[in-house]
């Protein structure tokens, strides 16, 4: 069973063995629950929605093509159902994110007291950075840094081309860059 | 190389690295342009800042409502047969954590299968998928009927307002589902409970049985929020059926000020 590929495991569980469909949550839960940990800002949310993706990846099985690629059809699955959840909550509050504080842990172990929390409080700030990201943005970040995607995985998530997500990925750093600069001028004056 | 390619190349050596060639012509670019060089450096620096991110990990209950989700599917799948009219056993004011769990499981199981459903409608037209939606479509009805009545029966306060909470949700609320909220207005030791009762039984007021019960329970409500909330339903809704509740209450000798002045102005309102 472990031998075999995504897509096999996903063409059987379209074909009936359900069962099937437990091996493919073993092998991408944490994944995408990182994907929505870090688009959507919030673990408990993460845990919602990575559910909610399991779910219509079953539901919607049948909609998995001889020949598919079983990542690029999870994550567009994901993107719909992060969309969707952005779209009900648009005129809600900004969710709390539940992690605020936890990079303090984060620091390297050896620094001095002083460069820990320095460190962690960088952290802190580029996290705030990336959930200051548009959503759409932020995204495709996630999909580049954290989910070991190529240009080409990701450009068949969200249909474009390889060398415009190179773009698009390098205009979305600067933009980090612009934020997080922001943030950090702005506690430490 | 130009500006624009050095941005390429830096973005695809961030992702996957580059192979020597390419990398010394960007190492080369760097050198010679200092604009370049310096943005280089501001985005090498965040981009592996990024990765030293802390990941998280997913509790055990994604795993555990995972299984529960491919547990209800199974069940689902099995049975071909329109669903069977409904009795529920209502359990006893749980006291373990079991129900609980397991309420919260069903509760995003079903949460996952309306979201699936709506999509589920743009996805297909053919009829047996159609058959299927509304198959589905009842069967989750009748879940989430089961969690929202199950949360209404929990002793923790928190869950039983997510279970009124919960039962705004379904549409349309069954003849049990008012009871438990009209038990729960009348009966709950929670004031905020009873208010959410009071605001999910005020959606559902169209109905008769439901006005005759916000009627009935508005001498019988002790708190001056829960009075109050009863009150302004009536005056809001015009419902002239609630003046002789609204006259009952206005005799009791222990009405809050507040009450009494809301009251007094309803009366006058719908007289």
């Amino acid at each position: 069973m472990a031998s075999q590929t995504d897509d096999q495991l996903m063409m059987e569980v379209r074909t009936g063995a359900v069962s099937q469909f437990a091996v493919l949550f073993e092998r991408h839960h944490r994944a995408l629950f990182r994907f929505f940990s870090l688009s959507a800002g919030s673990s408990t949310l993460a845990e919602d929605l990575t559910q909610e993706v399991f779910f219509r990846m079953l539901r919607f099985r049948e909609t998995f093509q001889s020949g598919a690629r079983f990542t690029p059809w999870m994550y567009q699955i994901a993107r719909n159902v992060h969309f969707d959840h952005l779209r009900k909550r648009q005129h809600e509050m900004p969710l709390f994110d539940d992690r605020e504080g936890r990079d303090f842990d984060a620091a390297d172990p050896d620094a001095s007291a002083e460069r820990k929390l320095m460190r962690a409080s960088d952290l802190a700030t580029l996290r705030k950075a990336l959930q200051r990201l548009p959503a759409d943005k932020r995204e495709l970040l996630v999909l580049c840094r954290w989910q070991n995607l190529t240009y080409e995985q990701i450009g068949e998530i969200l249909q474009c081309d390889p060398a415009a997500v190179k773009s698009r990925v390098f205009r979305t750093m600067k933009l980090l860059g612009e934020i997080f600069h922001r943030l950090a001028g702005r506690q430490a004056s | 190389m130009t500006c624009d390619e050095a941005r390429e190349q830096l973005a695809t050596r961030w992702s996957q690295g580059l192979p020597e060639p390419e990398r010394m012509a960007l190492d080369g670019h760097l050198r010679d342009c200092s604009a370049c060089f310096e943005e280089a450096e501001v985005l090498n620096g965040l981009w592996h800042d990024l990765g030293t991110m802390p990941q998280e990990e997913p509790s055990p209950n994604l795993r555990a409502n995972f299984h529960y989700m491919m547990e209800a599917y199974r069940l689902g799948a099995e049975s071909s047969q329109p669903p069977k009219p409904k009795v529920i056993a209502l359990p006893v004011r749980a006291t373990g954590s079991w129900l609980r769990r397991h309420a919260f499981a069903a509760a995003t199981v079903a949460a996952s299968l309306v979201v699936g459903l709506g999509v589920g409608h743009l996805y297909t037209s053919r009829d047996q998928d159609r058959q299927s939606l509304v198959q589905m479509t009842t069967e989750m009805q009748q879940m989430r009927q089961l969690v929202a009545l199950s949360l209404m029966q929990q002793q923790s306060a928190s869950d039983r307002l997510r279970g009124v909470s919960y039962s705004v949700q379904l549409e349309p609320a069954d003849d049990e589902v008012v009871s438990a909220l009209l038990t729960t207005l009348n009966t709950d030791s929670n004031v905020n409970v009873r208010l959410a009762a009071v605001d999910a039984l005020a959606q559902l007021s169209s109905r008769v049985p439901v006005r005759q019960g916000l009627r009935s329970a508005i001498p019988r409500q002790d708190s001056p929020l829960v009075q109050i909330a009863l009150i302004d339903w009536a005056t809001q809704n015009k419902d002239r059926g609630a003046l002789g509740s609204l006259q009952q209450l206005s005799k009791q000798s222990e009405l809050h000020p507040d009450v009494r002045v809301r009251l007094a102005s309803a009366l006058q309102r719908l007289q």
